[in-house]
C-alpha cells in the first residue's frame, strides 16, 4: 500500500475509535445512574490532561523548533512543562476549592467587580485564540500533506473537522475519547523516534539516544556524539552551533517564566482538574499527567536532532532530480522552495533565509517548471548563498520519510498530528465559546439574556473563533509566532498575579487587582507593540530594557502588576469581610473544619 | 381544487407543489351516512372537503361521545392515517359530500419535498398533546368528578364580625345549616368549626359571650376557584382537615367540605382514602393499601391527567406511611423524629408503590436508645403494606439514612466535599426527601444546609448535572426513533435526563419543592427558563410519565415481574402516540444540550 493509502486508513480508524468510543461509553443500557466522574481512573484522566493540554503546537512544531534552532528553543521545553506545574500545584486545588469553574468566574467573584471579570475574559479570550490558530495551522499541513491538496486547503478541511468534532459531535466531555487520543499521538511521537534512535545511535530510548555516539551506515560505533557531531556539521554550514544559544541568560530565563506564567492560566486544561471529584484523585491524575506529558517532552530534543542531521545529510549538496520524493511532495503543499542561484542544480542549505518571506509560487508544478523541474518562485532572493526554504513544521511530519522509514510509520504520524490538534483544539473551542456567551454575555453585558440565546451565542462565537482561527492558519507569515508571544506575555503581566493574589492575599481587593492588571497589561502591551509592529528595526538586543526580548517581556510586565497591585491595595480600602473569609477558607483543606462523624 | 389551493396550508406550497396536486387531484361523490374511511383501514388517500361535511368518530366509544369533529369545505382529513398507515377513527360523511382525493404515494413525495408543508402536518407536541388530553378530559366531565372545578361544588361562606359571640355563631350555623363560620378581621380571615364550637363550649366551658375571634383558627388552607376539586381533596388529605376554604383575589368566596365533595364523587377510588383514614390497625392498612393499584387504575381509565393523580397518588402514600409510623413509633418520639420519602415518592411522582425509599430526621436533644429496632420494625412493616425494601438500602433500617439534624448536615457536608458518583447520588435522594410524619421542621432545617453548601459551588453543580449525559436518547442520527426489539427506555432516554436536569437547576436556583412539575414553574418564574420550554418539559415529563405508567400497569394485572418497567413497545403504541414520544426525546435532548452549557458539562 502506498502512503496516502496508509494515511486514509490510520486516520480513519483512529476517527472511528474516537466515535467508536464515544457512542458505547452513552449507549450501555445496563448502567447506572450516577457513576460520572466516579468511575474514571486517575491514570486515565491523566492520559486525558496530557492530550488536552499537548497541542499540534507540541507535537508538530516544537520537535521543529528545536531542530532550527537548537538550545535557544529549550525556552519551549521549560516554560510549558514549569506552565503545567505551577497551574498543576500552585493554582488548580484553590481554584476548585473556590467553586468557580472558570478563571473569569472566578476573578469577578473574588474582586466583587464586573470590570474586573471583563478584563480577564479578554485575555482568556486572546489567549485561546492564539492558541487555536496554531492548532488549525498544524491540522492543515497534515492534511496539506498527505491529501496532497495546498497547505490553505488543508486548513480548511480542518476547520470543517474540528468543528464537527467539538461543537456538533458533543464528545469532548468524554473521558475515554480523550485516553485514545493520548495513545495515538505518544504512539505516533514515539514510534519514529524509537527507530531513528536505534538507527543512528544503537539506543532504544530516544532520550539516551540524545546523548550517545553515532553508528555509521554498516552498524558500528563511530565513537562521535551525536550533538558533537550536529555541531559540527551545521557551523561548517555558517549556523550557529547546535547546542549553543544567541540569547542570553537573562532573555532566556525571562521568556520561561512568561510561558510558563501564560501558561499557567490555560483554561482549558484547567477545567480537566475541576472534572475529577476527588482532591486526592486530582492530585495523582496531575502526576499521572505530568508523566505523560514529559513521555513528549523529553523525546522532542532528540526527534530534533535527528531529524536535523538526517535532513542535512539527505538535502545539502544534493542534485534536486536525486532527492527523495517528500521533498517534492511537501513543495507541492507549499512548504518547501528551492531558488537554485547558483545555477549548479544542487541544493545549499545555509544559515539565512533563501528569500524574503514564505515561498510563493508562479502557478503549480504542472504549469510552470523550473529547469531541473522545480516549482518557480516569485520571492525576492537574498545575497547569501542559502537555497532552501523547510518550513519548520514540517519536521516532524516529515522526519519518518526522511529517515527511510516504513510507509506505516508516516501514516501513523499523520494520524497523531491530528488527535493532537483535535483534543486541544476542541477544548479550546468550547472555552471561547462559554467564555464570550457566559462570562461576557450572560455575567455581564446582558444578563436578561435568555437560555436559548445563549445557547445559540455559543454557537456562533465558535463558529465565528474557528473562522478566525482558520484565517490565521491561512495567513501566518510569522504572524502567529508573534501573537503567540504575545498572548502568553499578556497573560502573563495581566491574570497569573491576579489570580495569585486572589488566593493567597486576603487583603488584595477589587481597586489593587484591576490597576495591577491594568498596569501589567499596558506596559506588556507597548513594549511588543513598539518593537514588534512599530519599529521592528530596533528590535535587537542592544536596544531592549535589560536585554529582555519582546517574547519575554510579560514576566517584566508580571512584576509591575504585582507591585502596582500591592500598593494600589494598600491605599485603598480592605475587601468586604465576607471575601476576606472565602480566602481564608480557600486554603484551608476541605475537610479539616468539622469532624466526621458516621 | 383551484379555490382550496388558495387556502393554507396549501400556501405553504411552492407553485410547482401545487400545480402538482392540482393535476393529480381526482373528484369524488360521498352519499349521506356513506363510510369513507373506517378506523383501522389504511388509507390511500388525502380528502379535501369541495362540499359538505363529514364527521370524525372513535369507534371505541358510545355513540353519544363518539364525534370528535366535523369536516366542511376546505378542510383536509386522512393525512395523519396516510402517514401513519392506518386510520385511528371513521369518517362517515353527514350530507352528501363532494371531497378531492389526493392519492397517497403523491402526498408523501410532497411532503418529502417540501418541508414546510410537511411540517403543517407533524404539528407541535404541545398542540397535538393538548388535543388528545382535552379529548379525554371532555369524556371525564361526564364521567362527572376529575375535572371539576371548586367552583362548581363550593357553598357561600358564612362570615360574621370578628367580635360576634359563641351564642350567636351556633345560631349562625343551625339557622344556615353548615359546618364553619368565617371570621373577617382587617381583610384577614379566619375559621371556626362545628368542632371548635363544640371544643370551646363543652370541653372549656367558655362563657357562650366569648368572642368569636377567641377560638377561631387563623391558619387556613385554601385554594381558589379555578383548582380543580380534586386539588381541594389532595389538600384536605394532606392536612388532615375537612374543609378548605375559597379565596378568590384575598376574598373569601366560598367554602368546600369534605361532605360535600364526597356526595360529589361517585367512583370508588375515594373509598381507598377513606378505608386508609379510617384504618386503626396494620391489617387494615394492609388491606387499604392493597388497593391503591386500582385506584391508579380507575384514575387513568377516567383520563385524569397525570400531575393529579400523582398528587393524590401522593398525599396516600403519604398518608399510609405516616399512619404506619405512628403506629409502630412510640408516641413521646413523633415530635422529635421526622420521617421522610425520597426518591420519586419524595417528589410525588410515585405512581405504583415500589421500593421503600425513606429516612429519619431526629432533633439533636433526642434521645431513643430503642430506635434501630423500632426502625427495623416499621420497615419490616412497611413490607407488610407492600412497600419492598430498597435495593441501595436507602431506608430508616439502614444508620446511614437515619441520625441527628446534626450528623445529616455533617453527612451532607461530606457527600458535597467528596462529590464522587455514590456521593452525588445521596445528594439527589436528600434533595428529593418530602417530610410525611413528626416534625417538618427538622427536614428544612437540614435542606438549609444542603442548598447553603451546594448553590453556589459549580463545580459541585457541574458533578451533580453531569449524570443527564449518561445515557444517549433512543433517537437515530435523523431524529426518528430507534427501533429496538426491546422496547425503548423512557426512563434512561426520557424521564431521567429531564427529571435530573430540573432536579439541578433546581438545587441552583435554590427552589426547594421536590415535584419536578412545580420546580419548572418555579424556575420559569425565577427567570432561569423560558415560559414556553417550561410548558414543553412539563408536557413531555406526563407523556413519559403516563407510557411508564401504562406499561406497569399491564404488568401489574399480568402478574409479570417488573423486570422491563421502564421499556416502552413501539408497535404497542399509536402513531399519535409515537409522534409525540419522538418530539419530547427531542425536546429532552434540547434539554440536554442546554444543561451542558448551563453546568459546563462539554469539559
Amino acid at each position: 500500500m502506498d502512503i496516502q493509502t496508509l494515511t486514509y486508513l490510520f486516520v480513519g480508524a483512529s476517527f472511528a475509535l474516537y466515535i467508536g468510543i464515544a457512542i458505547w461509553s452513552r449507549a450501555g443500557s445496563t448502567k447506572e445512574f450516577y457513576v460520572a466522574g466516579g468511575g474514571v481512573s486517575p491514570m486515565a484522566n491523566g492520559a486525558a490532561t496530557a492530550a488536552d493540554w499537548m497541542s499540534a503546537a507540541s507535537f508538530i512544531s516544537m520537535a521543529g523548533i528545536i531542530a532550527y534552532a537548537g538550545y535557544d528553543a529549550s525556552v519551549y521545553l521549560m516554560g510549558w512543562t514549569g506552565g503545567y506545574v505551577l497551574l498543576a500545584m500552585l493554582l488548580a486545588p484553590y481554584l476548585r476549592k473556590f467553586g468557580k469553574f472558570t478563571v473569569p468566574d472566578f476573578i469577578g467573584d473574588r474582586y466583587y467587580s464586573n470590570v474586573a471579570r471583563t478584563v480577564a475574559v479578554i485575555c482568556v479570550i486572546f489567549v485561546s485564540f492564539t492558541y487555536v490558530a496554531g492548532q488549525m495551522r498544524g491540522t492543515g499541513i497534515v492534511f496539506a500533506r498527505f491529501l496532497e491538496v495546498d497547505v490553505n486547503v488543508g486548513v480548511v478541511i480542518g476547520m470543517a473537522i474540528v468543528f464537527f468534532y467539538a461543537v456538533l459531535g458533543g464528545m469532548k466531555g468524554i473521558t475515554y475519547t480523550q485516553v485514545a487520543q493520548y495513545c495515538v499521538l505518544i504512539f505516533a511521537f514515539l514510534v519514529p523516534a524509537v527507530f531513528l534512535s536505534i538507527m543512528m545511535t544503537g539506543h532504544v530510548l530516544p532520550q539516551t539516544g540524545f546523548g550517545a555516539t553515532m553508528l555509521d551506515a554498516s552498524g558500528n560505533d563511530t565513537g562521535v556524539y551525536l550533538l558533537q557531531k550536529l555541531d559540527q556539521v551545521v557551523t561548517d554550514l555558517g549556523f550557529t552551533a547546535y547546542t549553543d544559544g544567541s540569547k542570553s541568560t537573562m532573555d532566556v530565563f525571562f521568556i520561561t517564566a512568561a510561558l510558563m506564567f501564560g501558561t499557567a492560566g490555560l483554561p482549558h486544561v484547567i477545567v480537566r482538574f475541576f472534572t475529577v471529584p476527588k482532591v486526592h484523585d486530582a492530585r495523582i491524575s496531575a502526576g499521572w499527567a505530568l508523566f505523560f506529558i514529559a513521555l513528549l517532552y523529553t523525546t522532542a530534543p532528540a526527534v530534533g536532532a535527528f531529524a536535523r542531521m538526517n535532513l542535512i545529510n539527505t538535502v545539502n549538496e544534493t542534485q534536486y532530480e536525486k532527492l527523495p520524493s517528500w521533498f517534492y511532495n511537501w513543495e507541492n503543499s507549499g512548504l518547501i522552495g528551492w531558488m537554485d542561484k547558483n545555477g549548479d542544480g544542487k541544493v545549499q542549505m545555509r544559515a539565512g533565509a533563501p528569500f524574503d518571506g514564505k515561498p510563493d509560487y508562479v502557478g503549480s508544478r504542472k504549469d510552470v517548471q523550473g529547469s531541473h523541474g522545480e516549482r518557480m518562485l516569485k520571492n525576492a532572493p537574498t545575497d547569501n548563498n542559502s537555497e532552501v526554504y523547510i518550513d519548520r513544521d514540517i519536521i516532524v511530519l516529515a522526519n519518518p520519510e526522511i529517515g527511510n522509514l516504513p510507509a506505516w510509520v508516516i501514516a501513523l504520524v499523520a494520524a497523531g498530528g491530528v488527535a493532537a490538534a483535535l483534543s486541544t483544539a476542541a477544548g479550546l473551542l468550547l472555552v471561547i465559546s462559554s467564555a464570550i456567551s457566559h462570562d461576557l454575555l450572560k455575567k455581564t453585558l446582558k444578563p436578561d439574556i435568555t437560555e436559548k440565546q445563549e445557547l445559540l451565542a455559543a454557537r456562533l462565537a465558535a463558529v465565528v473563533a474557528i473562522i478566525v482561527a482558520g484565517y490565521f492558519g491561512v495567513n501566518p507569515p510569522g504572524f502567529v509566532a508573534q501573537v503567540v508571544a504575545l498572548a502568553f506575555g499578556l497573560a502573563a503581566s495581566s491574570f497569573f498575579p491576579v489570580i495569585l493574589m486572589g488566593i493567597f492575599y486576603k487583603r488584595m481587593n477589587r481597586e489593587g487587582a484591576i490597576a495591577g492588571m491594568l498596569a501589567g497589561l499596558l506596559f506588556t502591551l507597548s513594549y511588543i507593540v513598539y518593537f514588534k509592529f512599530v519599529a521592528p528595526d530596533m528590535n535587537s538586543a542592544e536596544h531592549w530594557l535589560f536585554g529582555v526580548s519582546p517574547e519575554g517581556i510579560g514576566t517584566f510586565g508580571m512584576i509591575i502588576n504585582f507591585l502596582v497591585a500591592f500598593a494600589v491595595s494598600r491605599v485603598t480600602a480592605p475587601p468586604p469581610e465576607h471575601i476576606q473569609h472565602i480566602v481564608e477558607d480557600i486554603r484551608v483543606p476541605r475537610g479539616a473544619g468539622h469532624a466526621v462523624a458516621h | 381544487m383551484s379555490d382550496e389551493l388558495q387556502h393554507y396550508p396549501f400556501t405553504l406550497l411552492s407553485e410547482s407543489g401545487r400545480e402538482h396536486l392540482q393535476r393529480c387531484a381526482d373528484l369524488a361523490y360521498f352519499q349521506e351516512g356513506e363510510i369513507i374511511l373506517d378506523a383501522g383501514e389504511s388509507s390511500r388517500h388525502v380528502y379535501v372537503v369541495h362540499k359538505g361535511s363529514v364527521a370524525e368518530l372513535d369507534v371505541a366509544v358510545p355513540s353519544e361521545r363518539a364525534r370528535l369533529g366535523v369536516y366542511t369545505s376546505g378542510d383536509i382529513f386522512g393525512a395523519i392515517s396516510v402517514i401513519s398507515g392506518k386510520s385511528r377513527y371513521r369518517f362517515r360523511a353527514e350530507q352528501q359530500t363532494l371531497c378531492y382525493l389526493i392519492a397517497a404515494q403523491a402526498f408523501i413525495s410532497l411532503c418529502e419535498k417540501e418541508p414546510a408543508f410537511a411540517d403543517y402536518f407533524r404539528q407541535r407536541l404541545v398542540e397535538k398533546g393538548r388535543r388528545l388530553a382535552e379529548q379525554r378530559e371532555g369524556g371525564v366531565t361526564m364521567a362527572g368528578f376529575m375535572l371539576a372545578r371548586i367552583a362548581d361544588c363550593m357553598r357561600e361562606p358564612l362570615v360574621m364580625a370578628a367580635g360576634s359571640s359563641l351564642r350567636q355563631a351556633v345560631e349562625a350555623l343551625k339557622q344556615h345549616g353548615v359546618d364553619s363560620v368565617l371570621i373577617e378581621q382587617q381583610g384577614r380571615y379566619a375559621i371556626v368549626t362545628k368542632t371548635d364550637l363544640l371544643t370551646a363550649l363543652v370541653l372549656e366551658e367558655r362563657g357562650v359571650d366569648t368572642p368569636l375571634s377567641d377560638v377561631a383558627e387563623s391558619h387556613l388552607v385554601t385554594a381558589t376557584p379555578q383548582d380543580y376539586l380534586f386539588s381541594a381533596l389532595v389538600r384536605m388529605t394532606r392536612h388532615k382537615i375537612a374543609r378548605v376554604v375559597v379565596m378568590d383575589n384575598a376574598k373569601a368566596v366560598g367554602v368546600v367540605e369534605l361532605a360535600d365533595v364526597l356526595s360529589y364523587f361517585s367512583s370508588r377510588s375515594y373509598v381507598v382514602g377513606l378505608e386508609l383514614e379510617k384504618a386503626e390497625n396494620l391489617e387494615a392498612l394492609a388491606r387499604a393499601s392493597a388497593r391503591l393499584p386500582e385506584l391508579v387504575e380507575t384514575l387513568m381509565a377516567q383520563g385524569v391527567k397525570m400531575r393529579f393523580a400523582m398528587d393524590l397518588l401522593a398525599a396516600l402514600n403519604a398518608r399510609l406511611m405516616s399512619k404506619a409510623f405512628e403506629m409502630t413509633v412510640p408516641a413521646d418520639k413523633l415530635a422529635g423524629a421526622c420521617l421522610m420519602v425520597m426518591g420519586s415518592e419524595g417528589r410525588g411522582e410515585q405512581m405504583l408503590k415500589t421500593d421503600q425509599d425513606n429516612g429519619l430526621i431526629l432533633a439533636d436533644h433526642l434521645s431513643w436508645p430503642d430506635c434501630a429496632s423500632d426502625m427495623e420494625r416499621f420497615s419490616e412493616t412497611l413490607q407488610t403494606l407492600g412497600y419492598p425494601p430498597c435495593p441501595g438500602r436507602v431506608m430508616v433500617s439502614n444508620p446511614d439514612w437515619r441520625g441527628s439534624a446534626r450528623q445529616w448536615r455533617e453527612r451532607i457536608l461530606r457527600w458535597a466535599d467528596v462529590g464522587d458518583g455514590e456521593a452525588i447520588m445521596r445528594l439527589t435522594i436528600i434533595l428529593d426527601a418530602h417530610a410525611v410524619a413528626g416534625d417538618v421542621d427538622l427536614l428544612e432545617r437540614v435542606r438549609d444546609a444542603l442548598f447553603e453548601r451546594c448553590r453556589d459551588d459549580q463545580l459541585l453543580l457541574q458533578r451533580f448535572a453531569r449524570p443527564v449525559l449518561q445515557f444517549s436518547s433512543p433517537l437515530t442520527l435523523f431524529g426518528k426513533l430507534k427501533k429496538s426489539g426491546h422496547g425503548i427506555d423512557v426512563k434512561k432516554g426520557g424521564l431521567f435526563p429531564l427529571i435530573h436536569g430540573v432536579r439541578a437547576m433546581a438545587l441552583e436556583q435554590g427552589i426547594r419543592d421536590t415535584s419536578t412539575s412545580t420546580r419548572l414553574k418555579k424556575l420559569v418564574a425565577a427567570g432561569a427558563m423560558e415560559a414556553a420550554f417550561g410548558e414543553d418539559l412539563q408536557e413531555a415529563l406526563e407523556l413519559f410519565s403516563e407510557l411508564r405508567l401504562k406499561q406497569q400497569l399491564a404488568q401489574w394485572r399480568d402478574e409479570q415481574p417488573p423486570v422491563h418497567g421502564n421499556q416502552v413497545m413501539l408497535q404497542q403504541l399509536s402513531s399519535l402516540e409515537r409522534d409525540l414520544l419522538r418530539d419530547a426525546l427531542k425536546l429532552v435532548n434540547e434539554f440536554k444540550q442546554r444543561l451542558s452549557r448551563r453546568f459546563h458539562l462539554e469539559y
